[in-house]
């Protein structure tokens, strides 16, 4: 008989329960869900609905005085009671094979958040298909007028249950949406990209969405050609977010220790303390509680790694400054990390916040109070290029603009640009007020990103990108 | 040695009946072409970190999926019960989105023709199941790996193992009925330490993933034993080496690089997808146009690049793709000129063509889309040894091993950096250089392509992690590759920004 979620754990716990030797298990069960349309060339052409059921459980066993660990997941059919204890005995085997941890920790107890019992949080078609007649409009309306558009809507919602035989008991639901349109004229010189983020994919306004689109195409009426340079250069909140994330990956404290990295020092020491932002300083943190990115404020990881334990799991999710007015504050560590290199105990938030003080202001505020510079829609294949000064390369794409007395005058051709986010960071010239973005690249694995539009002194266009 | 067998818990699942329940539900609702899909997805990683296993993971995706046309509308569902019940759930959620999707669908989808129905089997040649091997000795032969490179100049080492088995089941309502199976494993060991300035050099080995099982890592397939002992004294050297100086620079790539520039700016740029603009919000498009079949000179005329999907121990190799199509190889380009291009069903009756057997889909959980076969660079038959060509070149770089790349959205502009790049002067080695990447156009390139190494210098692997579509899907596809010349190329200094123009 199939089992609901919560019954999964449940029965993964009161199973383990009875094995010799298991000192804990974790199991956390999460019911996915995504509904999501796409379309090309003034069609929709593809589309999907899914759901499925997952089980991943971390079993904790007594070896040689100490406790070895094992992690299997199954993404799988209707799990009923006997595929959960084979799971259960699966891992406890393993476990049991593997080498004990140099350090572990006890998993706290009696730790509960959320509704245990409530139904799984699914999405429906009702909220894609909401979209359609709208979608269809933009998408007549630029067959009309000899633009191609392309783009993709997705709204996907996952619960999980995470409990413990130590007495966890944590439910979390989560919503997710986004929006990404391109639009194209016919002839192929012209091409503009929007996207939204929207968490529950009620306030989505596909018109206004078109109708920034056509704004851009008709900035791009007029075009000039622009050698590869220097440029003072606005960044919406999306391209802040693609670069940000490349920061985001490297907050990690072991590397630092290790003498990898950009926060690193000579000798195991870490740049922690250190002034990293210019004369214009900025914050940059992570929050579990902040209003409109909420998440389930405890610690839950189902594995291992540079900045994560198992043994973590249950821990609060504290809000944490990794950037406090322009100094390094706070790189990512599990608590074995946390002891072996004498850093604090850090756990990962997922979402991420830069706020620049005294930054104001919408995109267009901020184009209004630039004097000269370029207008870049979107930053694109964004690689590591060297680690030691998180320099990356990649390229504009779908829009770069001239502005000038605070008005866009015209388009630019696309750049391959080779920059660093952290030194790009030390150079903010003006902001805006930080916003919920959309980011390009990264859209699939960013969502909870907080940022402003930044003003970049001396951004660099290394060559340029014949693109269009 | 006996190759590895179906798996038998996936023979266990009610395939067949579940199919015809799908299939039945979706031409009740008025389909007029269905598709059932079953994956599972096996996955096995195991990661060390210095003297330490850091983390083991195994697990498993189980999927069915169900896509429908119904009045030139496309409808796709999946469902993770594998049974009747689930694949008619599925088949209805199907045909409910289509009719949801019909508002915005201006244009009917239209599919080329297929040849007769098939029932078949396919399993991928391996030899040893990595999923039969402990992820403890998994672990422990990467520790003793690494105890080797930690001993021979690196500070710190990452390696890992990962090993997926992908088996699936396929039925439409055309007849077709196939069973396949395939197993890839990858690895890869990395090695760090500082340079006289205290900054971090890292190295890694050149083993690229491969369609083999536990023999690969094990047995005679790759010289691990090699380049595991090579790899700390190289780490060493690099870590010793001067800073590039920018400028042009003829350039020998070895294929353990190349294979990627051909991934990036071959394969990419001749996606049929991508020419009809059907990846443009997300992957992009391309500079190729289908009128440039038979007349675009993409490269020199020593540049011969074939794709399949049946190429032995290719990544990309199946009997049958993800619309039921069997696999054949083909020419995309003949003596430097466009004569081909990748296409699925769909994108293939849109401009003209036949369909060249490159659906896949990620797994039953994800539509079928036009995806990356093998695609190779043919080696000259007469072609000389990568020495021999070193030997040539009076001021250049060997450049061996991929790193980073990036390229812009139409397959023009790019940048790649490598794992060793090597003075050349007056025909010879003269000690490594680093932070450099090559940049250049595709057309540029291409054109500049001077020499083709002969047979023994090619090497057939590739990737796993080849990213397309929303939502996001990842492929494996395989590579073959040359050493090969390219003369006057543009290389940066990847830490000297300024110096980074075109």
């Amino acid at each position: 008989m199939r089992l609901t979620s919560a019954e999964a754990v449940e029965t993964a716990i009161d199973h383990a329960r009875t094995i010799t030797g298991v000192i804990d298990i974790v199991a956390v069960s999460s019911h996915d869900s995504s509904a999501s349309l796409r379309w090309a060339n003034n069609t929709l052409t593809t589309n999907g609905y899914g759901w499925s059921n997952s089980l991943a459980l971390v079993a904790y066993v007594a070896k040689e005085g100490r406790v070895a660990t094992a992690k299997l997941y199954e993404v799988d059919q209707a799990f009923d009671a006997a595929s959960v204890r084979a799971l259960v005995e699966r891992a406890v085997a393993l476990a049991k094979e593997s080498e004990p941890a140099k350090r572990f920790y006890t998993l706290p107890g009696d730790i509960t958040f959320g509704d245990w019992e409530a139904a799984p949080f699914l999405t429906d078609l009702t909220l894609i298909g909401n979209v359609t007649p709208s979608l269809g409009e933009v998408l007549s309306q630029g067959a009309r007028e000899n633009r191609n558009h392309s783009g993709y809507a997705e709204h996907g919602r996952v619960s999980s249950w995470t409990g413990s035989l130590s007495g966890i008991r944590i439910r979390e639901d989560n919503e997710d949406g986004r929006v990404e349109m391109t639009s194209r004229s016919n002839d192929g010189v012209r091409s503009a990209w929007e996207g939204v983020h929207s968490r529950t994919f009620i306030d989505l306004d596909i018109r206004s969405m078109g109708a920034s689109l056509e704004r851009q195409l008709a900035w791009q009426n007029n075009r000039r050609e622009l050698s590869p340079g220097r440029y003072r250069t606005i960044l919406p909140p999306g391209a802040v977010g693609d670069l940000l994330a490349t920061f985001d990956s490297n907050l990690v404290g072991r590397r630092a220790v290790e003498g990898s990295g950009p926060f690193a020092r000579p000798n195991g020491v870490t740049m922690i303390g250190e002034r990293i932002a210019g004369e214009r300083s900025y914050n940059l943190f992570s929050d579990p509680h902040f209003p409109g990115m909420e998440e389930s404020p405890f610690v839950v990881n189902t594995h291992d790694g540079s900045a994560s334990s198992v043994f973590d799991t249950g821990q609060p999710l504290p809000r944490v400054d990794w950037v406090h007015n322009g100094v390094l504050n706070a790189l990512c560590t599990s608590r074995t990390v946390a002891v072996e290199t004498g850093l604090a105990f850090t756990p990962n938030v997922g979402n991420l916040i830069l706020d620049v003080p005294g930054g104001y202001g919408t995109l267009d505020d901020v184009i209004a109070r630039t004097e000269s510079g370029l207008l870049v829609n979107c930053l694109w294949y964004i690689r590591d290029l060297d680690e030691a000064s998180m320099i990356v390369t990649g390229t504009t794409r779908d829009g770069v603009y001239e502005v000038r007395d605070g008005e866009v005058i015209g388009a630019v051709n696309n750049f391959r640009f080779n920059e660093s986010p952290l030194s790009v960071l030390s150079r903010i010239h003006d902001a805006g007020t930080s916003v919920l973005c959309q980011t390009r690249e990264n859209a699939e694995h960013v969502s909870d990103y907080l940022m402003p539009t930044l003003v970049i002194d001396e951004f660099n266009m290394s060559s340029i990108s014949e693109a269009l | 040695m006996a190759n590895v067998s179906l798996n038998p818990d996936f023979l266990a699942l009610p395939l067949e009946l579940a199919a015809e329940s799908a299939l039945e539900t979706a031409i009740l609702l008025g389909s007029s072409w269905a598709e059932f899909r079953v994956s599972v997805n096996r996955s096995s990683f195991v990661q060390t970190h210095d003297t330490d296993i850091d983390s083991t993971l195994s697990g498993a995706d189980t999927s069915l999926g169900v896509r429908v046309l119904v009045n030139g509308v496309w409808g796709f569902a999946s469902d993770p019960s594998i049974s009747p019940e689930g694949a008619r759930r599925a088949a209805r959620t199907a045909v409910a989105l289509a009719k949801v999707a019909a508002p915005a669908t201006t244009r009917k989808v239209e599919l080329g023709t297929i040849g007769p129905a098939v029932i078949d089997t396919w399993i991928a040649p391996v030899e040893i199941d990595p999923f039969d091997v402990n992820p403890i000795e998994i672990g422990t032969l990467l520790l003793e790996r690494a105890n080797i490179v930690l001993g021979n100049g690196a500070e710190h080492v990452d390696s890992y193992f990962w090993a997926l088995k992908d088996t699936r089941f396929y039925a439409d309502t055309h007849g077709n009925r196939h069973t396949q199976q395939r197993i890839f494993s990858t690895s890869e060991l990395s090695g760090t330490r500082p340079d006289r300035d205290g900054d971090p050099v890292s190295l890694r080995t050149l083993a690229q993933p491969v369609a083999r099982g536990w023999e690969w890592m094990i047995g005679n397939h790759y010289g691990w034993e090699r380049e595991i002992a090579e790899l700390g004294g190289l780490l060493l050297q690099k870590s010793n080496s001067p800073l590039i100086t920018p400028g042009n620079y003829d350039l020998i790539i070895d294929p353990t690089q190349l294979w990627l520039t051909i991934h990036e700016s071959i394969g990419h740029a001749t996606e049929l997808d991508r020419v009809l603009g059907y990846e443009a919000n997300y992957a992009g498009t391309t500079f190729v146009q289908v009128s440039d079949l038979n007349k675009l000179q993409y490269g020199t005329k020593l540049l011969n690049v074939t794709a399949d999907r049946n190429a032995p121990y290719g990544l990309a190799t199946v009997a049958f793709d993800d619309e039921g199509v069997p696999t054949h190889s083909f020419p995309l380009i003949n003596e430097g000129q466009l004569v081909g291009l990748q296409a699925d069903r769909g994108s293939a009756h849109l401009a003209g063509l036949e369909t060249t057997g490159c659906a896949y889909a990620q797994s039953a959980e994800f539509v079928p889309i036009q995806r990356m076969p093998n695609i190779s660079m043919q080696p000259s038959a007469d072609g000389r040894s990568r020495e021999e060509m070193i030997a040539d070149v009076e001021d250049g770089l060997l450049v061996i091993g991929d790193e980073s790349w990036s390229i812009d959205m139409q397959r023009k502009n790019f940048q790649f950096t490598g794992q060793q790049f090597w003075r050349i002067r007056n025909g010879e080695l003269d000690g490594m250089v680093r932070n450099a990447a090559y940049q250049s156009t595709t057309p540029k390139f291409w054109g500049s392509l001077t020499e083709v190494g002969g047979p023994e210098t090619y090497v057939f692997h590739g990737a796993l992690n080849c990213g397309k579509g929303q939502p996001g899907q990842s492929a494996p596809v395989g590579h073959g590759a040359p050493a090969a010349r390219f003369n006057q190329i543009n290389v940066i200094n990847t830490t000297e920004a300024e110096g980074a123009g075109a």
